[in-house]
């Protein structure tokens, strides 16, 4: 496991487990995403499809952060050093969703 | 009087145009009609069409011996792999920098409960309005012709 890849990501509040995916595959796993090939796969498909929406023939893509919220639980997931970044982090009760 | 004794039909004895079959007798030019230039111009239609059809079954093929075969096969498979080798067209769907604080992005504010209900109504609305869509018959679609 790279640490410096995932010290960020262990320190995130309310953070229940989380993925750094590149393109050949997952680089690091850990809590309820630990060995998920599974859901790392869909997530990297969801953001690569994600950027291809937001950029329109400019240079800069508009988005930072990518969400996907249920019910108890979010996925966020962002881009950096050509590796996906991508935590699971509980809903706080002030922000549980009607979905 | 020259005129008058020219017949109007010409007897048709013409070969057939230039066509890649040759013996194909949907090929026969068409027999003339009372204008010369009728004739001329069908049958420059006639033989243009001949000469863009490629009549597959007739071509004769082109075929290759054996080693030339063989060569040219290791020439391509030897090409291939020189281009998959080489690291050029490998990351062309590439994934664009976000961010260079990942961590940071990932540990901020999650997105707010009144944005997720809005993009929610949004998206029920347009859901809504899509399963609405529907073909509006104006008129019947088949008629009959009123034949006085």
């Amino acid at each position: 496991m790279a640490s410096a890849l995932t010290q960020g990501l262990e320190r995130i509040p309310d953070q229940l487990g989380y993925l750094v995916i590149s393109e050949d595959g997952v680089l690091a796993s850990a809590g309820e995403l630990e060995n998920d090939e599974h859901a790392a796969g869909v997530i990297m498909r969801m953001v690569q499809t994600a950027v291809k929406l937001c950029m329109n023939g400019s240079a800069e893509p508009f988005l930072k952060r990518m969400s996907v919220v249920f019910g108890e639980h979010t996925y966020m997931a962002t881009i950096s050093g050509q590796k996906v970044f991508v935590v699971k982090r509980h809903n706080n009760p002030q922000e549980a969703v009607e979905v | 009087e020259r005129e008058e004794g020219k017949p109007l039909l010409i007897p048709v004895n013409h070969a057939s145009n230039k066509s890649s079959g040759g013996t194909d007798p949907t090929y026969h030019s068409i027999p003339s009609s009372r204008f010369p230039d009728e004739q001329a111009l069908l049958n420059t239609i006639l033989s243009k069409t001949a000469h863009n059809i490629i009549d597959v079954s007739a071509a004769d093929s082109q075929s290759m011996e054996q080693h030339e075969y063989m060569d040219r096969a290791r020439q391509y498979s030897t090409r291939l792999a020189m281009i998959s080798g080489s690291t050029q067209c490998k990351r062309v769907t590439s994934l664009p920098t976000l961010t260079s604080q990942p961590h940071q992005v990932l540990a901020s504010e999650p997105v707010p409960p009144s944005d997720i209900q809005q993009v929610t109504k949004i998206a029920a609305y347009a859901s809504s309005a899509l399963s609405q869509i529907k073909v509006d018959a104006k008129e019947e679609l088949v008629v009959q012709f009123a034949i006085p």
